[in-house]
């Protein structure tokens, strides 16, 4: 019964309607949360006093996997171009680098410099499995 | 354009949706940054169930200071509460559900003060000197040891700073080794004064006593209590391990016997100890104190203040409700809160009562939040605001 009424939708071109609403609506909701909790982070207790984030990021997964399997149904497939990977890793990377900036701010300078030294390395040894990966 | 090839009719259709979808983004992005920015923070206390986490007005107590364990007040009695919050509001919602439609009154009176609580306590004696104590240094193999003898027994201190913290070094007589020796020794060592603020890796502890510690719940409450983050003394895993954790530190509990106030007004200076108010005239306790900490600051003109309302019967319902306009205690120092709810009617029994903070929504208000804000940001980087 749900299974032909999903065909049904599916041929009509509803699912892939709300399917491309659906990836939207994620991203901008990904974008959000990104948002709050970066201001919770540089705010300790501004969101979180006011806004479940726990719920928040439930709500998030669970409509990230409904998505994906929506995707799957509808056969949706993006192959994730070379560029648009590094857009996102460069956005993530300076992301992560501002936050964790301002929270190492007032630590004594050699700590910085053994945690920059060990994240170097770190990032360096990740660096060369991913390439490892890829040129598999 | 959408993600997936779609029928014609519904290609046409899409970017309405997507408008819409946009539009209700951002409305909800509104939405929670109103909610952020002028939020209404309820508190309340269901008598039903006096040890229900979820009570969130402390301490109901009449006007004798007696903890109450349910709701009944007779004629004439005052139910006193207290509610901890560091947010900036300009009113208050008040409502109270009585137990029973025989409970409901037409009125009673409802009373608000802010500032710190420790500022409402009764007062004590003046401490003009220091606790008064027998003690001894031993200076054995460069080793520097402080001991208190308490009833014919030794108590060590865990180390030079937590001596110092409570006396000077001169207090201290030097004992030989052989005197030591002949004296009993208490397996239970001695820290820190109390109401002194330690930290140890990323935690801010609070020492209670002599025997708890209790970390402080986060920033904000830290900040809300008065405390300034240079006042923290870095201390060891030997130092801290002789307490036992006690509960987390959170806005709306009382500040620790050992906290050293400053009123504004006067510039007199209390000590508190054992659930009273100490005065502390000029001395070299009193110098020893502050040359350790910062007073917390509070003026006892502003802690009197009152803003009041008078709750009346609601229809349809049995509940009283009325609103408290908090304008003239908006700039009092201080992160409590104090409700006293005066019974002028017959003999009552109350279910719950709540309180809802709320701030107008205008421009002044959101400037002054903002500020707050940002003041809290860099203090979270050390750097302390003017």
């Amino acid at each position: 019964m749900l299974h032909s009424r999903l065909k049904t939708w599916k041929e009509s071109g509803i699912l892939a309607f709300a399917y491309s609403l659906l990836v939207e609506l994620l991203m901008l909701l990904y974008l959000l949360f990104l948002g709050l909790f970066t201001l919770e982070i540089l705010l300790p207790g501004f969101v979180s006093v006011r806004i479940n984030m726990a719920i928040f990021l439930a709500t998030l997964i669970l409509l990230t996997m409904a998505t994906a399997m929506l995707g799957r149904f509808l056969g949706a497939h993006f192959p994730a171009t070379a560029s648009y990977e590094k857009l996102i890793l460069s956005t993530l990377i300076a992301w992560g680098t501002g936050i964790i900036g301002i929270s190492l701010i007032s630590f004594p300078w050699w700590s910085l410099a053994v945690l920059l030294a060990l994240s170097l390395a770190i990032l360096f040894f990740l660096r060369d499995i991913f390439l490892e990966e890829k040129s598999d | 354009m959408a993600l997936l090839p779609l029928p014609p009719k519904l290609a046409k259709r899409y970017p309405f949706f997507r408008l819409a979808l946009y539009i209700a983004v951002f409305a909800v992005v509104l939405f929670l940054a109103e909610r952020s920015l002028f939020p209404v923070i309820s508190y309340s206390f269901d008598f039903r169930n006096p040890d229900a986490h979820k009570n969130d007005l402390l301490d109901p107590r009449n006007q004798k200071g007696k903890l109450l364990e349910n709701g009944r007040l007779a004629k004439g009695d005052t139910l006193f509460m207290n509610v901890g919050t560091s947010g900036v509001y300009d009113k208050v919602f008040f409502s109270l559900l009585p137990e029973t439609e025989a409970d409901a009154q037409e009125k009673a009176e409802i009373k608000i003060r802010h500032g710190y609580r420790a500022a409402w306590l009764p007062e004590g004696q003046a401490v003009t000197d220091f606790p008064a104590e027998e003690l001894y240094v031993s200076t054995e193999d460069s080793l520097t040891t402080y001991y208190a003898l308490r009833e014919g027994t030794l108590y060590r201190f865990v180390s030079e700073d937590a001596f110092l913290s409570r006396f000077p070094k001169e207090k201290a007589k030097p004992i030989e080794r052989n005197a030591l020796a002949a004296l009993p020794l208490s397996e239970k060592i001695l820290g820190f004064r109390h109401g002194t603020l330690v930290a140890f890796a990323d935690g801010i502890f609070l020492i209670t006593d002599d025997e708890f510690m209790r970390p402080i719940g986060s920033a904000r409450i830290f900040l809300s209590l008065g405390y300034r983050f240079e006042d923290v003394k870095q201390v060891n895993a030997e130092e801290l391990g002789i307490y036992k954790r006690g509960k987390i530190f959170l806005s709306g509990d009382i500040h620790p016997s050992g906290t050293v106030f400053q009123n504004t007004d006067t510039g007199t200076y209390f000590l508190l100890d054992g659930g009273e108010r100490h005065d502390l005239p000029p001395s070299a306790y009193r110098d020893l104190l502050l040359s350790q900490t910062a007073p917390i600051l509070y003026s006892s003109i502003d802690s009197k203040k009152t803003a009041s309302c008078i709750a009346e019967k609601k229809f349809p319902g049995r509940s009283l409700e009325c609103t408290i306009n908090l304008e003239s205690l908006m700039n009092v120092t201080g992160n409590d809160y104090e409700l006293a709810i005066s019974n002028t009617e017959n003999e009552t029994d109350i279910r719950t009562a709540t309180l809802a903070f709320a701030t107008e929504k205008s421009r002044g208000n959101l400037l002054f939040i903002l500020s707050q804000q940002k003041d809290l940001f860099l203090s979270r980087l050390g750097i302390i605001p003017k």
